[in-house]
């Protein structure tokens, strides 16, 4: 198209749109906002040279342009690892204070200019920690407003100081005494951080009627907060807890502590606070936020450790995968999520760069209906018994009384497994962005640490046939398969793989797919026994122990499994000092899921962004990220 | 309003089958006390038909009720977005009037000529391709090739053009195949060709004598047409990451947020019934022989 035409036409189309929508304009409404007070904001007191702001380790900015990743096993840890998340669950690692780890210090540059990062969902704020609904419970930590005690390192998967700059464990692992960083300042003027604040936190998090993902572990392990002192405050566990630790003061999960201002709550009074965008003490404040449409935090001046690149970051919302790309390839944002089959496109532009970010979500396969505990673990009935979706006619299910019918059960789960080619779903699904997941729900940097070649699983459909002839099922069986959608753009795709691989195996499947929110009811009144695709769109540095697999009968959700093994194995893992015993454990536990295959793991999907190239240079998120933020690490090119 | 009634039951229903709130706003360690207990604030442990009731109660009161997740009155939340759907919609409205009424009238007056088989050719492709498909590839070109629009938002004057085309293309292609086969009809009428044989003007035949009478047809489906683009949107804002209605509704179905679903819809019902009274009441004034 020449020149004068290709002017001509857009001159014509914009004309036309003009005496079209001219009048419409100029009544047009724009949407009021949530808008954070710009008054009372306080004097920073922490300057990053000051003493309490302990200084060095600048994180190596390592973000590389995301290749896909060699579809082959995870390779066993020359050496059995510490603790593999955090240092300090050990009581070894507690007898003595510890030192207060490596900050990093201020940039000195004034961040400056706007980063535009396009996501599928702005959820709605929820100020208060007790109304955290799961999504935005990780979002205000991740967008680095509100911060927790400590933070999963960037460069490796250790916790690090953040809010607190020392902590330390009792010998009997049963109490944990945290020191504030003194000076920090709540936003919007709520004054200065004190133990006060993460006591109240805490307990209102873990209150009745809560909605706080922190609740079941923390009620399970009786915790309590007492304050020392202005900056001290100590948590006391009934038992030692090997996860309680990373759990709570980490921020990879939603189930962290976040520190809110008690003076703000109890100014503003519950329904106010639960709207109101002041408070925080990140790098960033809120200054909007638009549920469905855009949130826009800024950065803070004088924050006590790395300070942003760029002072504002909008946050917009774009369901579509395809616009969010077009947006893209635009101009119009900076940052979008990227769908493996179209990170060759984006990456082609120039100008545009794909990356690889967080923990890699966990693609797996629940043999639903292998309920076979009529008790909990601590001796108390189940109700109601058995479990509407107990059907022991099920292959992969059996019989729970006949050990026979359980193995038959246990050859049919296995028949599954290795009928299933990961390293193809990588490779065609996952455009190679992935990798074959052989641990049900264990994603990197737990995965590398623990992960022993025994655990893989072959491809090998031969066996799989052979399994399911010894199994009595010589003609195979009929399944239904549930593909839950809503968590990875590709979730479908994969489901319909395992089916046509499960297929290929002489079973006969038929694919029902609905979103996770309609299973849910189900799920929770355990009447499902049928074969549940589960996807994860990213995961969590979190220990699966904490969550995943710790699935008791007494939790709402439970994905078709309460079989007592394995949660005999996490009880007593809950209680052990040392890392020895602890990777000893996990032995024991990853063993067991590998012989029953109870859980069939399937992929793990690498989580993928599109990059302008022009406005970020390198982007360290924190090693348990989970989902897009970090924004303080965002570097601008040179 | 026994529209309305019906309308309230079958939302209601339909709202409580698709899915649980607590399945968004709970953890997956949320223990069964806290999902009963959520259930109970909700609401949810009483029978449905008892739910039924206090909600229709509320709302012969004017309450809508609150978001379960934004924890803001329903009212609220819709008159921030009304505004937004109702622009776009009006600004398809019109783009359907100015391109499918002249391309009607010129697809009747060139009648078996290429205008008409190209005009033809506008009405079913604009029928025919889902709107998601020409939305995207309106974006593609105008957005990311040519780069004359924004691809989506709702930013300036110019992010209402790709989305108005998208919404506006069906409609059009629906008034001019309606224009073009009540022109033909009444351009073979006898008062046409009396006029016509009087020495009337072939422009005020067309315009004056016959397109008014062609209009009936036509104005029924524009009436429901400008309902249908405010509810029909929920494609077109998704796609286009406009903060109206239709992306509200889409927000409430995937977060079982009831409240916000049936007062949506219930908007909608209210804009349908609306327009149909408002075409009723036009066809007094295009045909005086319809009588109340």
């Amino acid at each position: 198209m020449n020149r004068y035409v290709k002017f001509t036409c857009r001159g014509v189309l914009l004309g036309f749109a003009a005496a079209l929508l001219g009048a419409l304009l100029a009544c047009g409404t724009s949407e009021p906002t949530a808008t954070a007070p710009a008054a009372k904001q306080p004097a920073p007191t922490i300057a990053a040279a000051t003493p309490t702001a302990p200084a060095t380790k600048q994180p190596a900015p390592t973000i590389a342009a995301a290749t896909p990743t060699a579809v082959t096993a995870p390779t066993a840890a020359a050496t059995p690892t510490a603790v593999p998340a955090a240092p300090a669950p050990t009581a070894t690692a507690a007898a003595t204070a510890t030192p207060a780890p490596t900050k990093a210090p201020a940039v000195p540059s004034k961040p400056q200019g706007t980063l535009t990062v396009a996501l599928s969902e702005i959820s709605f704020p929820a100020m208060v920690p007790s109304k955290l609904p799961v999504s935005p419970g990780g979002l205000i930590h991740r967008w680095r407003v509100y911060e927790t005690a400590l933070n999963w390192a960037s460069d490796k998967p250790e916790l690090e100081a953040r809010l607190t700059d020392e902590w330390s464990i009792d010998p009997t692992g049963t109490i944990y005494t945290l020191k504030i960083r003194q000076g920090i300042q709540h936003h919007g003027g709520w004054g200065e951080l004190t133990a006060e604040d993460f006591k109240w936190s805490f307990e209102d998090e873990i209150k009745e009627g809560s909605i706080h993902s922190s609740i079941g572990l923390a009620r399970e392990a009786g915790a309590k907060v007492e304050v020392i002192d202005k900056y001290t405050f100590k948590v006391t566990i009934k038992s030692p807890n090997v996860f309680f630790f990373e759990t709570y003061f980490g921020n990879a999960g939603g189930a962290t502590t976040k520190f809110f201002s008690k003076k703000r709550h109890e100014t503003l009074g519950e329904e106010k606070a639960t709207l109101d965008l002041t408070g925080g003490t990140g790098p960033f404040k809120f200054v909007k936020w638009e549920q469905g449409n855009e949130a826009v935090i800024e950065a803070v001046p004088g924050y006590y450790g790395r300070a942003p690149q760029y002072q504002t970051v909008r946050i917009v919302e774009m369901k579509e995968a395809a616009g969010q790309i077009a947006a893209l390839q635009s101009g119009q944002v900076d940052v979008a999520i990227v769908p493996a089959p179209l990170a060759k496109n984006v990456s082609n532009q120039a100008g545009l760069a794909v990356r690889g970010f967080g923990v890699p979500g966990s693609q797996r396969l629940y043999p639903q209906g292998q309920f076979c505990m009529k008790q909990t673990l601590d001796g108390k009935p189940l109700t109601p018994d058995p479990r509407p979706g107990y059907d022991p006619k099920k292959p992969w299910v059996g019989n729970c009384d006949d050990p026979a019918s359980q193995e038959n059960a246990r050859k049919v789960r296995n028949a599954m497994s290795v009928a299933i080619d990961r390293k193809s779903m990588v490779a065609n699904i996952l455009s190679g962005y992935g990798q074959p997941s052989y641990l049900p729900e264990v994603s990197p940097p737990l995965l590398d640490q623990i992960f022993k070649p025994k655990w893989t699983i072959p491809y090998d459909p031969a066996k799989a046939k052979a399994l399911i002839k010894e199994a009595g099922y010589p003609n195979g069986f009929d399944a239904l398969l549930r593909i839950t959608t809503g968590d990875h753009p590709l979730e479908t795709e994969m489901g319909q793989a395992v089916a046509q691989f499960l297929t290929g195996v002489g079973i006969n499947v038929k694919i029902e797919v609905l979103t996770y929110n309609a299973n849910r009811p189900d799920v929770v009144a355990r009447k499902l026994s049928d074969l549940w695709f589960r996807s994860g769109g990213g995961g969590s540095a979190e220990a699966p122990e904490t969550v995943q697999l710790r699935r008791n009968p007494e939790n709402a959700f439970n994905p078709g499994l309460e079989v007592e093994k394995p949660l005999q194995i996490i009880r007593k893992m809950d209680g052990l000092k040392t890392a020895a015993e602890l990777n000893a454990a996990r032995d024991e536990l990853y063993d067991w899921y590998y012989h029953t295959q109870a859980i069939i793991p399937v992929v793990l999907a690498q989580q993928l962004i599109g990059v302008r190239t022009s406005k970020v240079s390198a982007w360290t998120m924190s090693s348990g990220a989970g989902s897009i933020g970090d924004f303080e690490y965002v570097e601008k090119p040179k | 309003m026994v529209t309305m009634l019906v309308v309230t039951m079958v939302v209601f229903a339909l709202s409580r089958i698709q899915g649980d709130p607590r399945g968004v706003l709970l953890p997956e360690d949320a223990t069964l006390k806290q999902y009963e207990d959520f259930g109970k604030e909700l609401g949810l442990d009483r029978p449905v038909f008892v739910q039924y009731v206090i909600y229709i109660s509320r709302l012969a009161k004017g309450d809508l009720g609150k978001s379960i997740l934004q924890r803001k009155s329903v009212a609220e939340i819709l008159r921030l977005r009304i505004p937004n759907s109702a622009q776009l919609a009006a600004s398809a409205f019109i783009f359907s009037l100015l391109v499918g009424i002249p391309l009607g009238v010129m697809a009747a007056l060139k009648h078996g000529t290429g205008w008409d088989y190209g005009a033809r050719l506008f009405a079913m492709v604009g029928q025919a391709m889902p709107v998601f498909w020409i939305a995207l590839m309106l974006i593609f070109v105008f957005g990311v090739a040519l780069g004359w629009v924004p691809t989506s938002r709702k930013v300036d004057w110019t992010s209402y053009i790709l989305p108005t085309v998208t919404l506006g293309w069906f409609a059009a292609a629906g008034q001019l195949r309606l224009i073009r086969s009540s022109l033909l009809e009444v351009l073979q009428a006898e008062y046409v060709r009396l006029a016509r044989a009087k020495g009337v003007s072939g422009v005020l035949v067309v315009w004056k004598h016959a397109l008014r009478n062609a209009l009936i047809a036509p104005l029924t489906f524009a009436g429901l047409t400008l309902a249908g683009l405010i509810s029909g949107s929920i494609v077109v804002e998704t796609v286009f990451a406009w903060p109206g209605l239709g992306s509200l509704a889409f927000q409430a179905v995937s977060n079982s947020d009831y409240p916000i679903l049936q007062g949506v819809i219930l908007l909608i019902t209210f804009f349908y019934v609306l327009a149909n009274l408002l075409v009723d009441i036009l066809y007094l004034f295009l045909d005086p022989r319809i009588k109340v």
